[in-house]
């Protein structure tokens, strides 16, 4: 094996370990179709010095120790943050625990997937749809007395289409939530000791490797990655801005877009869970937003005598999502919640009633959601972006 | 002007109640919420006309759908 290709064996495997996403160094997107295509690291047998002294800043490690393929710097950072073996189980359980366990190996689901009943297996269904169609209509029904025109007596529902959520128990989601936090706290630390001072040499790097491992970017340009590069950067826009919270500057992606709520044990530890909306106070609304999608079922159809409906500005960059009929005219859809039932709800009813209790307002016992500092300090986007574009050399 | 309300303004109605018991103010409850104030604003006075909307909002304030709809709150506040 050459030397480029075990260097390569080596970032996936050190990617992998942080659950980082490979497709930045060994995928391109296709321009046109937006598919990825596979590529290798090195562009040639050649050991590129620009690659490895990108890998080396996103790594938070020595240029030497990619190329020498060392692992005890990754070693050490895996074994100072728990987060990422917790994280990696987390992911896991998500994955297992989102199939409905029917007693099949994972061969024989494949195959009844692909065969169905002529495999001889039977695939077991978590919900009945008919079932849920049926309380849909009677519901659309009920709902009529109260707003007249809700139930069409004549026309049938079109591209009806349900959604739904589901729980995982995974007990050591408090663990991960705490580690992942501490993440958080060194890379804020690091981020405000670096806007006022040079960080040293093993700052910056550390600084590097939570900012690539938690996916954290700059909050008014999504685009650009967060780096102790892009922190000397606009260092003085920073500065500037003057504000006291970490997440007034970025958003932190990692973990906190996988819903650890979906977890049963996510409330065990109120104060920590109130510390995380502290740092994070839209994720209140996303509690929300699951309670309502995991304890119903989330309906979206067509009527078939839908009235053609007259779109405004707004609505028309709306419906370029939702799509038109043959005919081109807008759909109008009609989207309702059905409520599970006590068996279709398993065991999750409990841990349901608590975290709905948690989204919901503060006078009736839900989570605090403090106001971001910038929108306190009345910063628009439009002048922290000019502020930044400005230090791109981008407006005079 | 008191007459016979449509279920969309009392829904709104209903709304700028809940909102009033429990926030200082519309713009507090849209970011608790996770919405934008325009869209409260229009809730609120133009009434909402969604069913999966009403059926957020009586989850999110412990109250049944029907609470949108009754309630002494059949006429223009």
């Amino acid at each position: 094996m050459s030397k480029a290709k075990e260097i390569s064996e080596f970032v996936k495997k050190a990617l992998n370990t942080f659950s980082i996403s490979e497709h930045e160094y060994f995928y391109s997107t296709d321009p046109k179709t937006g598919e990825r295509i596979p590529r290798d690291l090195f562009s040639s047998a050649d050991i590129n010095g620009e690659v490895i002294g990108r890998l080396s800043a996103a790594l938070g490690i020595d240029k030497q120790d990619i190329i020498e393929m060392n692992e005890a710097p990754l070693k050490a950072y895996y074994s100072k943050y728990p987060f990422f073996g917790l994280y990696r189980r987390y992911l896991e359980e998500c994955e297992r625990q989102r199939e409905f366990s029917d007693g099949l190996s994972t061969e024989e689901r494949l195959l009844a997937a692909i065969f169905g009943e002529s495999s001889g297996l039977k695939m077991e269904k978590r919900y009945d749809g008919k079932a849920v169609k049926q309380r849909l209509i009677k519901q659309l029904q009920d709902i009529d007395s109260l707003i007249p025109g809700t139930y069409h007596q004549d026309a049938t529902l079109c591209d009806l289409a349900a959604e739904t959520e589901y729980i995982i128990s995974y007990p050591h989601v408090t663990e991960l939530m705490r580690s992942f936090l501490q993440m958080v706290d060194e890379a804020g630390s690091l981020f405000f000791k670096g806007i006022d001072t040079e960080l040293s040499k093993s700052e910056a790097q550390r600084f590097n490797f939570l900012c690539t491992a938690l996916e954290i970017y700059d909050i008014i340009m999504p685009s650009v990655r967060m780096s102790y590069a892009t922190l000397k950067k606009y260092r003085s826009v920073y500065k500037a801005e003057g504000m006291k919270e970490f997440t007034s500057y970025v958003k932190v992606r990692r973990f906190v877009d996988d819903a650890p709520w979906r977890c049963r044990e996510f409330l065990d530890d109120g104060a920590l869970v109130q510390r995380f909306v502290n740092y994070f106070p839209y994720e209140k609304s996303r509690i929300r937003e699951f309670v309502m999608d995991v304890s119903r079922f989330a309906c979206r159809f067509r009527w078939s005598d839908a009235k053609q409906i007259e779109l405004d500005e707004w609505d028309e960059i709306i419906y370029e999502e939702w799509g038109f009929d043959t005919n081109g005219r807008p759909l109008e859809w009609t989207r309702v919640y059905v409520p599970k039932t006590d068996a279709e709800l398993f065991d999750w009813k409990p841990y349901i009633q608590k975290l709905s209790r948690a989204a919901s307002p503060e006078k009736k016992g839900g989570l605090r959601a403090p106001k971001s500092e910038w929108s306190i300090k009345g910063f628009t986007n439009p002048t922290r972006m000019m502020a930044r574009v400005g230090v791109s050399g981008g407006a005079k | 002007m008191n007459g016979t309300l449509s279920p969309q303004l009392r829904a709104g109605n209903a709304l700028r109640r809940l909102i009033s018991e429990n926030y200082p103010s519309q713009e507090e409850f849209a970011y608790d919420y996770g919405a934008d104030v325009r869209t409260v604003n229009r809730y609120v006075n133009n009434g909402i006309n969604k069913i999966d909307v009403i059926q957020e909002l009586a989850e999110f304030f412990d109250v049944p759908f029907e609470y949108f709809f009754t309630s002494g709150n059949t006429t223009e506040l």
